[in-house]
């Protein structure tokens, strides 16, 4: 299955890489939801281990719970149990607003399409964030300039969401990510509407900017194709995380 | 497969998908219909309160004060010259043809001072025959305090000035203002002294009987009306009267009755010889009379249709709105029909249906709520007494101030009907569009 | 780590509003174009009755007795010859030194019985000063034969065209005017007909008669006066500026005027005109709610179905740590922007229908040919619109208030958006 990787195949895949500390923990979630009169299991027991400055692929059918689990990172959702940790804090444990301050400062999420806000030009999408956490203008506007010249956009800096290819709104959206300073990016599978190429260039820079920068980032996709970009990859299927 | 069948099973289906599509957006199709239901109600309100209005109106003007037809000298309606009189003899022929249904009241009018203690001022007189007069108007049934009977007069008002019992004491009855300038109540003796006829000064004591609730603003500021007789002694007026109001049961055609009267009058005044002053004797029908009045009442449809065009077409944008955004959200959709071998015309039928589901959906309620609120005014009328404690006075007559509805078939088919015109005119402008989509435009959406 | 809720991001939520607004444009133009002719529509309905009711109560107070009234107390309440200000001349002069920007006319006010050999009938005689009073401006020119009065002039009277006919006179004719006395007699004099006008309104040409304050003081003379204090039942005072009636009114009642008189404003002498005012606004009002209804409604659909179909882009900003208050705040402030684009469109619209109308008038002729009778006033047949400041001002406001409350509720269902929805595909 990960025939591809390098690192990742010593390891457990629910672990971390060894002589790392780790930021992300959860303990046996699961997670039900509601369709009509049946109840789904999208999560069912899901221990995990993320470790700082990891470059993790979570990967699955369609259906596997691959959103699910994110989500749960995220603080976009709550598991029905079992407990989620992320740099030390019990999300679990945080109310609606907590939950939405936590976003704001320590997750950036890049999703599988509609990223933009379509009526803000790249760079203020981009400086979007940094805004809603308060920073100096002088600083966003600083930051928001080099990170798009980071993921090569600056001559787009003016352009709206409509005027911009899928790979070039996806790569603002990950200007936008890491221009927020989060703990962690989660990336929702962001290449699932390009195509191979610009989909493996989007990944090419997603991992250059976790060598470079030193952040962390747990994307998911149903794509084998783009696994052998990943340093670690975490298999799940029908709820579970898959050994092996 | 006839093409017969092929058309009546698209027609079924057309029908389907259509009503289909207005479920699709429920926020909008129910805003759509509740705006529009709204509008509705409240044009079929309006158009009954209007109707209502000038049917009180003209109510007012012909049961109270017009009558439907009169007759006067000329040097009456001109000059009013008190001379102008109408012989006992032509009233009396007049009263003898009467077509059957037709009733007639003679009217005297003249000038005089009023005093009641130390107030005083010029009053109108009007002498009335009280049995004619209530089988043509509805005077007797319009008062604010006392009664109509005029055939004696009532005790004087215990605390009121003492009169001498030997001096001659006449029933009147006046208006409301002139009680209140004059300070007087029913069981008051008041003085009036007026030029007679003969030149002489007249004067005379009058009891009042009761207080004319205002119906006509003349009567009301300054109205004493009594019987012809009581007229006659003060006036020294021989016989003869100044006016004679008819009431006919069919009072939107007067023109052959007045016609009618008219020539038998001319008759009259061919065979005895009129008084060389007066002039000649003239018919004319209320709305002859007060024609700025018969003008409004006439105006009410006019106006019911203008108010709703305007107010429709207000809402008529926000259908135009709705229509073009369904469409236009739709034109991919409308691209597969196309391909399918849908006709535009059946797309653009599609589209018609879909307006005239809406606005039959905000019909039947908005039909429903407005009869509701039209029935609701007129059986308890909308109170503007706290505005106008005295009424409204408007060219003359004043009208009360609780204003009733009136409910016909016009005032609720009129909005119904505008509604409908500015729904299919709103939906002209999508289906036009939707014929000049490229399928191209169409397909990519 | 507790750090805060993101903040407010207010530039950021008033460039995605108001960029948001223009994103259909189509619907946006359609939407402002039906409230900006609603808006424009109640400016002319407002702007004509306002207009209409000012010439009503304009031409109630050239014609009657001014912006404000000096006369006797309980004069209004029963109008007794006796009731007389014995010295007129006094008041007069008393008002004159006052500096009231505009005109004092001293009047002798009374109901009188006016008989020929010919007829007889009542008759509102009014004694003016026959060079100054304001009565001499509206009459003069509608003098279709014989001359005008003059001071001093204690016999002559002018007299409308309607009422010359009834009493079969003309200039130099001969009238006996009696009036009612306080011990419920009655005073005669005779007087001379100078010369006869007509107005076109039926309640002057048939009612009123004008003569010199010395002919109409021999009747307060009749009453006990001494001719030499100049009596008068009332001095009208008539301001340039209208809106100053109630400083003036403060004025002059701060004066030191003879006991018993009393200062009283156009309202207070026709309370029924106030009435009608008022009853005639209920209609413009009614219109007014109508409109704004379907006003409230345009903008809810619009504003409803922009919310609705941005249910992933409000997900995403909320994923992306914006809180709901400001979901919230963005879609008040987008209504906030159509309303105030659409009052921009609605003044232009109304503004430029106001100044036409307020320009050319809106001749109501074929409906009322000689104008309108009503509440003892008459509205001219041709009506020029007027708004007044507060009356901009209530409808901006009421408009933007609409408005904000028809955008309560998409607010409040954007408010309620989860970051979730966002991801939904
Ligand atoms: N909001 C939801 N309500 C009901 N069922 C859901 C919801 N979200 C996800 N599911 C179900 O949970 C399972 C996992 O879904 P998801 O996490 O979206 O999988 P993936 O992202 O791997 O395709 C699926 O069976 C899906 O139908
Ligand atoms: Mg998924």
């Amino acid at each position: 299955m990960n025939t591809q990787t390098t690192e990742a195949s010593a390891q457990s895949f629910s672990q971390p890489m060894a002589g790392t500390k780790p930021l992300v923990v959860m303990e046996g979630v699961t997670k039900r939801y509601r369709q009509g009169d049946v109840m789904v299991e999208a999560l069912r027991g899901v221990n995990l281990t993320l470790a700082e400055g990891e470059f993790s692929a979570l990967v699955g059918p369609s259906g596997s719970g691959k959103t699910t689990l994110l989500n749960m990172i995220g603080a976009l959702d709550k598991p029905t149990s079992g407990r989620v940790s992320l740099n030390g804090t019990d999300l679990t444990q945080l109310s609606g607003a907590k939950l939405s301050a936590f976003r704001l400062h320590q997750v950036g999420f890049v999703f599988q399409a509609y990223n933009l806000v379509p009526v803000l030009t790249a760079l203020e999408n981009v400086a979007f964030v940094m805004v809603l956490q308060g920073r100096p203008p002088k600083e966003i506007e600083q930051r928001a300039m080099h990170y798009l010249e980071r993921v090569e956009l600056a001559d787009l800096a003016h352009r709206r969401p409509k005027a911009m290819s899928g790979g070039q709104q996806q790569r603002v959206a990950v200007a936008r990510a890491l221009a927020a300073e989060p703990r962690l990016v989660l990336a929702d599978e962001p290449t699932a509407n390009l195509d191979t190429h610009t989909a493996f260039d989007l990944l090419d820079l997603m991992h250059e900017l976790n060598r470079e920068e030193k952040m962390t980032f747990l994307f998911s996709t149903h794509d084998q194709r783009v696994l052998e970009r990943a340093s670690r990859v975490i298999s799940l299927h029908d709820g579970k995380i898959e050994e092996g | 497969m006839t093409p017969h069948h092929t058309h009546s099973s698209r027609a079924r289906m057309l029908v389907f998908i259509a009503w289909r599509n207005l479920w699709r957006n429920r926020f909008r199709t129910g805003l759509s219909i509740a705006a529009f239901g709204m509008a509705l109600s409240m044009m079929i309100a309006y158009g009954v309160f209007i109707a209502g209005e000038m049917k009180q109106m003209r109510g007012y003007a012909t049961d109270l004060v017009l009558g439907h037809i009169q007759l006067h000298r000329e040097g009456y309606v001109k000059d009013q010259d008190i001379y102008a009189q109408i012989p006992q003899g032509l009233v009396k022929e007049v009263r003898d043809h009467l077509p059957p249904g037709v009733a007639l009241a003679p009217r005297t009018y003249g000038f005089a001072m009023g005093s009641l203690g130390s107030l005083s001022t010029g009053v109108m007189l009007r002498g009335i025959s009280p049995e004619e007069e209530a089988r043509v108007t509805k005077i007797g049934s319009r008062l604010k305090s006392g009664g109509f009977d005029l055939s004696k007069p009532v005790p004087p008002r215990p605390g009121a000035e003492a009169v001498s019992p030997r001096i001659p004491v006449h029933p009147v009855l006046i208006g409301h203002q002139l009680a209140r300038t004059l300070h007087a109540q029913v069981g008051d003796t008041i003085t009036l002294v007026s030029q007679s006829l003969d030149g002489s000064i007249g004067r005379g004591l009058y009891r009042v009987n009761g207080v004319l609730s205002p119906i006509e603003i003349t009567l009301d500021r300054m109205g004493v009306v009594m019987t012809i007789e009581t007229f006659q002694e003060l006036m020294i007026m021989e016989d003869g009267v100044h006016e004679l109001v008819f009431s006919t049961p069919d009072s939107s055609h007067t023109g052959p009755l007045v016609r009618q009267i008219q020539q038998q009058a001319n008759q009259w005044a061919g065979t005895h010889a009129l008084s060389p002053f007066g002039g000649q004797v003239t018919v004319r029908s209320w709305e002859t009379i007060n024609p700025t009045l018969a003008q409004t009442v006439n105006m009410a449809g006019t106006i019911t249709v203008i108010v709703s065009l305007l107010f429709f077409s207000i809402a008529g944008i926000g259908l135009l709105n709705t229509l073009l955004m369904s469409v236009f959200e739709r034109k991919k959709e409308f691209g597969i029909l196309l391909a399918l071998g849908m006709g535009r015309g059946w797309l653009v039928a599609m589209v018609f249906l879909e307006s005239i589901f809406l606005t039959l959906g905000a019909a039947l309620p908005g039909t429903a709520l407005g009869v509701y609120w039209g029935y609701l005014l007129e059986t308890y009328g909308w109170d503007f007494s706290a505005y106008l404690p005295d009424g409204l006075d408007f060219m003359g007559i004043v009208f009360e101030p609780v204003l009733y509805g009136h409910m016909t078939l016009f005032s609720v088919l009129t909005p119904l009907t505008a509604l409908f015109a500015i729904t299919l005119l709103a939906t002209l402008v999508p289906a036009w569009r939707l014929i000049r989509f490229q399928p191209v435009e169409v397909m990519g959406g | 780590m507790n750090t805060p809720d993101g903040k407010t991001p207010w530039k950021s939520l008033v460039r995605i509003s108001w960029r948001s607004l223009w994103r259909n444009r189509r619907r946006t133009y359609i939407t402002l174009s039906g409230i900006s002719l609603g808006f424009a529509l109640t400016v002319f309905f407002i702007g004509i009755g306002d207009g209409g009711h000012n010439n009503m109560i304009r031409n109630a107070v050239n014609m009657g007795d001014g912006h404000l009234t000096i006369q006797r107390e309980g004069y209004l309440d029963a109008p007794m010859n006796h009731l007389f200000i014995a010295q007129g001349k006094q008041l007069e002069q008393q008002l004159l030194q006052a500096g009231i920007p505009g005109r004092v006319a001293p009047r002798i006010q009374l109901q009188v019985l006016a008989s020929t050999s010919g007829n007889s009938i009542g008759a509102a005689l009014t004694g003016i000063q026959p060079e100054t009073d304001p009565k001499t401006n509206q009459l003069k020119k509608g003098l279709v034969t014989g001359e005008w009065l003059t001071t001093g002039d204690p016999q002559g009277v002018v007299v409308g065209a309607r009422m010359a006919e009834k009493l079969k006179v003309k200039t130099g004719s001969k009238i006996v005017l009696m009036a009612g006395s306080e011990g419920g007699g009655t005073n005669t004099h005779l007087v001379r007909v100078r010369g006869v006008f007509r107005t076109g309104i039926e309640e002057y040409d048939s009612f009123v008669m004008i003569s010199s304050l010395d002919m109409a003081q021999a009747f307060l003379v009749d009453e006990g006066a001494n001719p030499a204090g100049r009596p008068v039942t009332r001095v009208a005072v008539f301001l340039d500026d209208e809106s100053a009636m109630g400083l003036w009114k403060a004025r002059l009642k701060a004066l030191s005027l003879p006991a018993g008189l009393v200062v009283l404003d156009w309202q207070e002498m026709m309370p029924q005109l106030v009435s009608f005012v008022a009853f005639d606004n209920i209609g413009n009002y009614i219109s007014l709610v109508f409109i704004f209804t379907m006003v409230a409604f345009g903008i809810l659909n619009t504003i409803m179905m922009g919310v609705l179909e941005r249910t992933r882009e409000f997900g995403l900003l909320r994923a992306l740590g914006m809180s709901p208050w400001a979901l919230f705040t963005l879609v008040v402030m987008e209504t906030f922007w159509l309303s105030l684009t659409a009052l921009a469109i609605g003044w232009v619209l109304g503004g430029g229908l106001h100044a036409y109308f307020a320009l050319w008038g809106l001749d109501m002729s074929a409906m009322y040919p000689g104008g309108m009778a009503t509440s003892g006033t008459v509205m001219d047949s041709v009506i020029y619109s007027e708004l007044s400041g507060a009356r901009v001002g209530m409808l901006t406001g009421l408009i933007l208030g609409i408005t904000l409350l028809s955008g309560l509720y998409p607010a409040y269902r954007a408010l309620r958006v989860t970051p979730l929805q966002a991801l939904q595909t």
